[in-house]
Order: structure tokens, then C-alpha cells, then sequence
């Protein structure tokens, strides 16, 4: 009797260790149909030198913060728009053609509390810098809402590769905004925070 | 006595001859016109069910559906596709409710068309037709005649703006025929949709975490013949499922279907007994025939047809046309699996013929047609019909069924220029032409797609040059 129990449960080890092997995945089955290199560049493509934010900021504050520092020059249109229904919530963004896949634009953006520039977030990404080819865009909570209540937005933009020798007019462009809003319509924002709530 | 049995046999034979020409006569009219005047005489003789006479009138709702619904609050748009349980509530209100009523009434006012950028940044629900549907159609749809004063020539786009009118019982809709716009003010009655569902829909979509679209023309350097619609934050993504697809099985060129009479029952319906084929092994195609109709079937899955005499309608009826159209189209449907037949264009040739183009979809998304690679995008099904019938047709048939569950992909503008245009087709960017006549997800085969494929899905980019296909890519990588 011992035998055959010994018998019966070393079969059914030895079948679990073996069928192991058919749970293992045999890779990805999905097929590669519609997908060409547009995947590779999806991967983090943020190869090659960081721009630290802080260094530009040590750097280059008399130019970046200067209260009358703005140029006369776009290197990017910068435009922007409210998102509802979030009361504080803008989206900035503007295109290039004359774009570089080796040398990014860089965005930078800022806004003035207490009389100081301090970084604007992207409330996704939790950073105030924006790297990309030809496309910018960046969205934002700014601070202040009411008629009365001016948002002093500050944009700057320049190429990587200028990183190391940015001057105003030449390759850094420096945008001010001054942006007011009044809150969404009461009712609206109401029922879409009850929403919220029940949700 | 005998005489009167003989003549009581005689008018027996007689009415029995009598009621067999009628019949015949009706089996005749049935094989070359697409309408029967004998219902039952198609259900006696009716081969693999597929009637020749559809209930046509109570299938044509299925080609009167809008291109896309888009909720609007200043620039924040949300868009609604089949796929949303609110694209099918808004339009059935529209459809069975607000239509009907505006049919029969003038008016209230009419406004140049330079005002319908202004009237679309109001709060408002907007729904678009890939064509400006005819009024003649519209009416044949909604089964409404107008009113002594017919108003709009058609319908292109509905606007329906609920803090126009403080008044809960009232709403007010705008009908854009591309020519000008029509204001009405409509009575919520107790089977419409309640106004506070169109005031509320934004905040109930942006609570489900619609992505927001903007205008591409106000966020970008490029401009549109139509509005076009990007988002520049998408959340998680939009969901697409694989689709496969491939000729039907049934319609495969090859002797056993020949033989088995797949191919005829197939397409040729009830006209199968009447036309002759002519089909070789090594032929690339066959041919039904007979006097009066021509069908050719190709093995790459083209379906031809010809109305073989010359003909000419003295009248003019597009509604007519196009229920020809959709009756030929509906007793082929079940070749086409889950696709969707929609109209993309409908025009007026000579001597009353309309020419009537059609394309397929897949819950809500285009799935677009290319003859061969590199070719530019076409229509994979065009009719021609007059008021009587159907004079020529040309489908590229192919099925098209979901092949497994959805997932998501990256639908961000931002991504995709910066991302895959550039590294793609940057001539996008450094053209001159920043015209953009199409700018969305679809998906795309073309005609040497013969054997079963799977399709993905892709960014469809149309300029007045060229169209471009690049994969969509999966969110999360």
C-alpha cells in the first residue's frame, strides 16, 4: 500500500515539475503588423546630455529672472488655453518647422509669486521643463483667479545644443503672459464636484 | 351535362393558366428590377432566405448615423464615438425627436454660414455627417413630409446650444447645410431627452476621463477643411481592437463554390437559375449574365455589376436612388461580418444617375480602403442608380470582424509629431500644403490584402496631396 501511495505521489510530482515548461511564455504573440520603428522611438529617446534645471537656473537667473527680461524674437509661438471644467488648469503649446531630431527644443516655465519667478509644473509629468523635437506643450495650474487677479506667466525656449552660451534675442526667446480668468459657471462646477464625490 | 363539365374544366385550366402567367410575370419582374410587387411570391420561391425584397424602410437607419458626436465648452471638445453609450442616447433623440419636428416647421431664423465658427464655440453638442444628407433623403428617413415651406436643402451638421434658452421646456438646435444655418427652437416633450442632459454631458464625460480634444487649427500650424479634433493630453489612451479580415469564404473564386453554388447564392441571390456563368479553373474572375445584367466576380474579392441597356429616367428622385442602393448593399450584408456600411458621398451625374460612394467602419472607427500600396485612399464600394434602379456597381467585399479584446494607444498630437512624423514622413512638416483633410485613427487594407490579415490600428493623415498611414502606438509602450 505504501508502495503504491510512494508510486502515485511521486507521478504526480514528477508531472507538475514537467508541466511547468507549458506555463512558460513562449514570447510575445502579438504580431508585429502596423508596428515599424515608430515603437523604437517611443522608447525613452532622452539619450545623450541632461539639462538640469537648476544649473541653467545658477547660470543664466539674471537673464531668466530679470524683470524686464523678453524678447523680441519667437524661436517658438507659444499659445495657450483654459481646460475645463478645472478651475486653474491652462494647456501651453506651440509648433515649430524648423525642428533638429539632434537638437531638441527646450521649454522652461514660470510664474511669479511674491514678486519672484518660481517653476511652473506640468501637473502630470511634476516638472517645469519641456524637451521635444518640434512640438511643445505643457499643462499647468496657474494661482490666481478672478477678474482682478493677474497671472504673470513666464515661457522660455531654447535649442539643446545652445545650452552651454544662451543669449536673449539670439538663441533664447523669453515670452511673457499675463493671463486672468473667472471661475467656470458656479452651477456647472457644482454638480461636476458632486460628481466627483458620488464617482 | 357534359357540355357543362367540359366547360367547367375549361374555366378551371383557364384561371390556372391565367394565375401562372401572373406568376411568371412576377418571377420576371423580380429578377430585373430590385422590388417585387409579390411579397409572397419571393417567400414561394426565395432560395437561401435572403430575399430579394428586403423591408428596406426599416433598415435604413443604418446608413443615417452620424460621423461623430462632439460635446463643446469653449475650447475643451470631448468626442463621442458608436463605442459610447451617449452617442447612441443623443442620437436617437435627435433622430426620432428633434428632426421630425423641425421638418414641419420654418425657421425661426436663418443665418449666413460666416456665422457657424461663433455658434460652435457656444456650450453646445454638435453632431456631423460625413455628407450634407439631402432633404428628399431626410424626409424618405424620417418619414415627416415637410412643411409648406421646405427650409434647409440638407443636413451637414446639428448644434444643439441648451444655454441659448433659459426656458427648461425649450431647446434650440442649428441645421448647417453648408450653405447656410438654420435656427429653430424645439418643445422638449415628454419622450425627448431632457435639456439638462445635453447642459450636463461635458462634466459627465470629463468625469469618465474622456480625453479633451482642441481645434488643430488653434493648436497647431496646420489648417482644415473640416474642423478637425486632437488631443493634446489622452489619459490612458483611446481602446482599439485587432481586426481581421479577408474575402468572405463563401464568395473564394474556386470551383467548389462555383459548384456548390456559394458564389451565386451569394450574389446573385434569386437571379441565380436566370444567368448564365462563364468560369475557367485558370480564369481570374467569373461572369453571371444575361440580357439585362452583367455580374463579375474577381478573385481578388471585386464584385462588378451592369445594368446591360442603355437607360434613362425622366425623373429625378435621390431618395429613390439611394433605396435602391441600400437594398442592393443590405441582401449582401452578412459577406461583410461586423463592419458597418456608411455613406461618405452621394452626387448627381447626367440624365438623373447618382453616383453614390460608400466606405466601411468598425464601431464608430474608418476603416479606409487603398487600391495598392501607396495608393491614395478610394472608396471600397460605389453604386450608380437612377430612380428606377441600380446601373453599375463596383465592392471591393472583404470582412471584417474584432478580432480580440481592446487596447489602449496613444492618441497625444504632441506624441505623434514629435515622436513619429518626424522620424516617419517629415515632408508633413516641411511641406507648404498644411491643408488637412483628415487627421484621426483608422484602420487601412488595401486590394492584395487577399488572404486573411490582421489590421492595426493607424493614424490616417490626409493633405491635398497624399495620405499617410502610421501606426498607432501602445500606451505604456
Amino acid at each position: 500500500m505504501a508502495k503504491k501511495l510512494v508510486f502515485l505521489l511521486v507521478m504526480i510530482f514528477v508531472l507538475l515539475s514537467v508541466s511547468v515548461t507549458v506555463f512558460a511564455g513562449t514570447g510575445s504573440d502579438a504580431p508585429e503588423v502596423g508596428f515599424t520603428d515608430d515603437k523604437a522611438n517611443l522608447e525613452n529617446k532622452d539619450s545623450g546630455n541632461k539639462v538640469r534645471v537648476s544649473d541653467l537656473e545658477e547660470k543664466y537667473g539674471e537673464v531668466f529672472f530679470g524683470e524686464d527680461s523678453e524678447s523680441s524674437t519667437e524661436i517658438v509661438s507659444i499659445n495657450y488655453g483654459r481646460v475645463y471644467p478645472f478651475e486653474m488648469r491652462h494647456e501651453f503649446f506651440g509648433q515649430t518647422n524648423d525642428y533638429d531630431i539632434q537638437n531638441p527644443h527646450i521649454m522652461l516655465m514660470y510664474i511669479k509669486r511674491d514678486g519672484k519667478y518660481v517653476r511652473l509644473k506640468d501637473v502630470e509629468r511634476k516638472t517645469n521643463i519641456t524637451e521635444e523635437i518640434c512640438y511643445l506643450n505643457t499643462v499647468v495650474d496657474l494661482e490666481n483667479i478672478g477678474q482682478n487677479k493677474v497671472n504673470e506667466v513666464r515661457v522660455i525656449i531654447f535649442r539643446k545644443n545652445d545650452v552651454d552660451n544662451l543669449v536673449l534675442d539670439e538663441n533664447l526667446q523669453i515670452t511673457n503672459f499675463e493671463i486672468t480668468f473667472r471661475r467656470w459657471n458656479p452651477v456647472e462646477r457644482a454638480f461636476f464636484e458632486l460628481k466627483q464625490v458620488f464617482n | 351535362m357534359r357540355k357543362d363539365n367540359k366547360e367547367r374544366i375549361k374555366t378551371k385550366i383557364l384561371i390556372s393558366l391565367i394565375i401562372l402567367s401572373v406568376i411568371q410575370i412576377g418571377i420576371h419582374w423580380n429578377m430585373q428590377t430590385q422590388g417585387l410587387p409579390f411579397h409572397f411570391i419571393s417567400k414561394i420561391f426565395g432560395g437561401n432566405g435572403r430575399a430579394a425584397n428586403l423591408d428596406v424602410d426599416s433598415l435604413k437607419n443604418r446608413y443615417f448615423t452620424p460621423d461623430s458626436i462632439t460635446v463643446s465648452i469653449s475650447t475643451s471638445h470631448w468626442r463621442l464615438d458608436e463605442r459610447d453609450s451617449q452617442f447612441k442616447k443623443v442620437w436617437e433623440d435627435i433622430r426620432d425627436n428633434y428632426i421630425p419636428s423641425i421638418i414641419k416647421k420654418k425657421p425661426e431664423k436663418i443665418l449666413p454660414k460666416e456665422q457657424w465658427a461663433e455658434i460652435t464655440s457656444y456650450r453646445c453638442v454638435r453632431i456631423d455627417f460625413e455628407i450634407s444628407w439631402p432633404s428628399n433623403i431626410i424626409h424618405w428617413l424620417a418619414q415627416v413630409k415637410p412643411g409648406d415651406t421646405k427650409a434647409f436643402e440638407g443636413i451637414k451638421s446639428i448644434v444643439i446650444a441648451p444655454q441659448l434658452d433659459v426656458n427648461e421646456t425649450v431647446n434650440t438646435i442649428f441645421i448647417y447645410d453648408n450653405n447656410q444655418i438654420y435656427r429653430y427652437q424645439v418643445n422638449i416633450d415628454d419622450e425627448f431627452l431632457a435639456k439638462r442632459y445635453y447642459s450636463n454631458l461635458a462634466d459627465e464625460l470629463t468625469a469618465k476621463n474622456k480625453p479633451i480634444l482642441r481645434l488643430l487649427s488653434t493648436v497647431s500650424n496646420f489648417t482644415s477643411e473640416e474642423d478637425i479634433y486632437v488631443a493634446l493630453t489622452d489619459g490612458k489612451g483611446s481602446a482599439f481592437s485587432k481586426i481581421s479580415t479577408g474575402i468572405p469564404e463563401q464568395i473564394v473564386l474556386n470551383r467548389a463554390n462555383m459548384e456548390n453554388y456559394n458564389i451565386q447564392d451569394n450574389i446573385l441571390l434569386d437571379q441565380k437559375e436566370s444567368l448564365s456563368a462563364d468560369y475557367a479553373d485558370s480564369s481570374k474572375y467569373v461572369m453571371f449574365t444575361d440580357t439585362e445584367n452583367l455580374y463579375r466576380l474577381y478573385e481578388n474579392g471585386i464584385l462588378e455589376y451592369k445594368y446591360i441597356p442603355s437607360t434613362a429616367s425622366n425623373q429625378d428622385d435621390i431618395s429613390a436612388a439611394f433605396k435602391h442602393a441600400v437594398t442592393f448593399i443590405e441582401q449582401r450584408r452578412h459577406l461583410v461580418g461586423d463592419a458597418d456600411i456608411v455613406l461618405k458621398s452621394i452626387d448627381k451625374e447626367h440624365s438623373n444617375i447618382y453616383r453614390i460612394e460608400f466606405e466601411y467602419k468598425l464601431e464608430g472607427v474608418p476603416v479606409y480602403y487603398t487600391e495598392r500600396q501607396g495608393a491614395g485612399i478610394s472608396s471600397p464600394l460605389i453604386i450608380k442608380a437612377n430612380s428606377e434602379r441600380i446601373l453599375e456597381c463596383r465592392w471591393v467585399i472583404r470582412y471584417f470582424n474584432k478580432f480580440d479584446k481592446p487596447m489602449d494607444y496613444s492618441v497625444n498630437f504632441a506624441d505623434l509629431l514629435n515622436k513619429q512624423i518626424v522620424s516617419t514622413y517629415p515632408e508633413i512638416l516641411e511641406s507648404r500644403d498644411k491643408l488637412f483633410k483628415r487627421l484621426e485613427p483608422g484602420y487601412i487594407y488595401n486590394l492584395s490584402d487577399l488572404d486573411s490579415a490582421f489590421l492595426l490600428p493607424n493614424w490616417i493623415i490626409s493633405t491635398n496631396s497624399k495620405d499617410y498611414f502610421i501606426p498607432l502606438a501602445r500606451k505604456g509602450g
